[in-house]
């Protein structure tokens, strides 16, 4: 061997190790895809927080490599720093703790104030087994359409704590499509609102609700874990979490560890959630048609959601006197993308009339939704996993 | 006083939960399957088979067994000490470890000082560390023969119930070191599949118990709301004997009335200056700054 050869052969090494010799048709799509979620977030401004972490996580798991030199890179081979990281996603213990920070962020008052819009929280939950049914017809085992079902409950924790423990193979693309769909809110929901609802209807104005005392705020976290939980243990990680955050934020002596867990803690989470979650779409294993049945599965959901929430809300006006009807705007945003969904019933209630301001009405049922749809993911892992 | 109740409280309330700690680990450990007369089974690691004690950790947690006792003998507890600083004495969730009951204790931890006796009935114990407390315990049949083991039907089933298997059938498997109730597919989707192809029912009892959760939620909250409110009336009908002096009509006055006076108090000598309080009708009920975030830009 001369210097030349043994030059052209550790080039040749050199090029085998790169990642356009392992380049495939399907890593490029992927990284076609990462790209547009980033021109997403950055140009259009749709849910930055969400969509430039999973998108430049789907860059970063689409670069392609040799997987056989066991390099210990790959977020799917053990040891590997990605990996590591990856094990909030695949143990489920990154939605707990986004969840302490939703509680820690969110003001409860709206729904003490109003109780019954809980219930348009729960109505909208039937997104859920409204996509379950319809993913039972297409042919997907039982635990596998609970998994994908619950994207209709636009919580992405929710939906990757659900899919980690019923079916862990499609917790890429059920996540990802959470995401997707919750950062499409603002698309996907007004044509719904508008379609579902009449002129007369949505210039309805609601009442101010009353004052919350402070004693109810505390008590609601507590009252709300022990009812909900007793009923739906299997949710206790998620609604545990949610209620102990807003018990840090309510309770007047913990602001420090409730500002941690609102802001420093939420933040670190939702980057290593949302890296991690974008680099899981390995083309290899999240380009198969069962990803695109996904896909238009959770789009499917969260239409049934969005449109059982606002007809719920017609439904529940003809019982209500005429001084309480609520808007059914508001119905919509039984979903849990908070406070996306509450924030477009705000914006369109003002569209029709410039000062009906819906926002802190439509953050009832969109707290509700977040309890709905982890009671809900609590039913379907106690009944299939 | 009020100190001396909290740290009485304290103490209530850790006396209550220390027997519930402590039932959690090592006291979850139970005798899973026993065989007596071994002929053709598990070879130990020396070549020899002899008489075998199943030991589970039905928990979700690894547990360390080291300091534990095994015994043959009720008057004698602490027969047998699991010795300390062997790694492999961590059992891991759901596992479990098998003891030779061969009186040989220099072949290893998990060789007994001790062995059974076929034709006989044969106590077998696990005690605590304390060598008092007794964590589980069986006594196998005099009639139990050759190459037959005696198991629970469900890994340590809290109401146990004990079998006889001779490794005739799957039902009958002799599992050493395995579970005795062998799990096939996952048998809940097996039946949802058949019971319920078209998910009807689990939508239905799904939608029924968030409903009813969030529901319960709801009636609670409404409940305390009316509870408060004739407790309010009392309050306001109670305030005019306090004092004959008229009572301000509503929070915004008393604050505008302060402002007024801490103005005055601070610009004494600014002369003829006018104040104008302005109500500010924007809150987070009315303002469109508060609406969070903005839309996506189209």
């Amino acid at each position: 061997m001369n210097f030349i050869d043994f030059i052209i052969g550790n080039l040749t090494k050199f090029w085998e190790l790169t990642g356009f010799s392992h380049a495939e048709p399907g890593n490029l799509i992927m990284i076609a895809v990462g790209l547009f979620f980033i021109w997403l977030a950055i140009k259009k401004n749709f849910e930055p927080m969400l969509l430039v972490p999973i998108g430049f996580g789907i860059l970063i798991g689409n670069i392609p490599f040799d997987t056989a030199a066991g390099l210990e890179i790959g977020i799917y081979e053990e040891g590997s720093v990605l990996n590591i990281l990856y094990n909030g996603v695949a143990a489920g213990w990154y939605p707990p703790l986004i969840f302490l920070g939703i509680g820690a962020m969110t003001d409860f008052s709206a729904l003490i104030a109003n109780p019954k819009l809980m219930l348009v929280g729960a109505a909208a939950q039937f997104g859920i087994f409204g996509a379950y049914m319809v993913a039972l017809l297409l042919g997907f085992d039982p635990d596998q359409a609970g998994a994908i079902a619950i994207i209709g409950g636009a919580d992405g924790p929710t939906a990757i704590f659900l899919s980690g423990k019923l079916a862990p193979n499609l917790m890429g693309a059920i996540a990802v499509s959470a995401y997707s769909y919750m950062a499409l809110v603002p698309v996907i929901q007004p044509p719904i609102m508008r379609l579902l609802t009449t002129k007369k209807e949505r210039l309805i104005r609601m009442k101010p609700a009353r004052k919350v005392s402070q004693n109810e705020k505390i008590i609601f976290p507590i009252v709300g874990l022990l009812l909900t939980c007793f009923i739906v243990p299997t949710a206790l990680p998620l609604l545990g979490m949610l209620f102990f955050g807003n018990l840090l934020r309510e309770c007047g002596v913990t602001n420090r560890l409730a500002k941690t867990a609102s802001n420093a803690l939420t933040d670190i989470v939702t980057i290593l959630l949302g890296m991690t979650v974008g680099a899981s779409t390995q083309a290899s294993q999240f380009l198969t048609p069962e990803t695109i049945g996904i896909f238009a599965l959770g789009f499917m959901a969260f239409i049934i959601a969005s449109t059982s929430g606002v007809l719920f809300v017609k439904i529940f006006n003809l019982v209500l006197p005429k001084s309480k009807k609520i808007n059914p705007l508001i119905g919509n945003a039984g979903v849990s993308a908070v406070p996306m969904a509450a924030r477009i019933s705000n914006n369109l209630g003002l569209e029709y009339d410039p000062n009906n301001y819906l926002l802190m009405h439509a953050m009832g049922p969109n707290v509700a939704g977040v309890i709905g749809s982890a009671v809900a993911a609590g039913v379907l892992l106690g009944f299939l996993a | 006083m009020k100190t001396l109740g909290k740290i009485t409280a304290l103490f209530a309330a850790l006396i209550i939960a220390a027997p519930a700690a402590m039932g959690q680990g090592r006291k979850e450990l139970r005798i899973n399957e026993v065989m007596i007369d071994n002929q053709t089974f598990i070879i130990d690691n020396y070549g020899n088979r002899g008489a075998w004690i199943e030991v589970i950790n039905p928990t979700h947690a690894a547990i360390e067994i080291n300091s534990i006792y095994l015994t043959n003998d009720p008057e004698k507890p602490t027969k047998y000490f699991v010795p300390r600083g062997d790694a492999d004495t961590k059992v891991g969730k759901g596992q479990s470890v098998i003891f030779h009951a061969d009186n040989q204790p220099n072949h290893g931890t998990f060789h007994l000082n001790f062995s059974l006796t076929p034709g006989q009935d044969n106590f077998i114990a696990i005690y605590d560390a304390d060598g008092i407390n007794l964590i589980d315990s069986v006594t196998v049949p005099a009639s139990l023969t050759a190459n037959c083991s005696y198991a629970r039907t469900v890994d340590a089933d809290g109401n146990p119930v004990w079998e006889v298997r001779d490794d005739s059938s799957e039902a009958k498997a002799i599992t050493p070191g395995g579970s005795n109730d062998i799990k096939g597919p996952n048998n809940k989707i097996k039946q949802f599949k058949e019971m319920d192809s078209h998910g009807f029912a689990m939508s239905g009892t799904a939608m029924t118990i968030v409903f009813g959760a969030l529901l319960v939620l709801c009636l609670c909250f409404i409940m305390m709301q009316i509870r408060k409110q004739p407790k309010k009336k009392e309050q306001v009908a109670e305030t005019p004997k306090q004092s004959d002096s008229p009572q301000p009509e509503n929070d915004a006055e008393v604050a505008a009335a302060i402002a007024m006076a801490l103005h005055q108090h601070l610009n004494a000598g600014v002369g003829n200056s006018r104040l104008t309080i302005t109500h500010n009708p924007s809150s987070a009920w009315t303002s469109k700054i508060q609406a969070m975030r903005q839309l996506p830009r189209k």
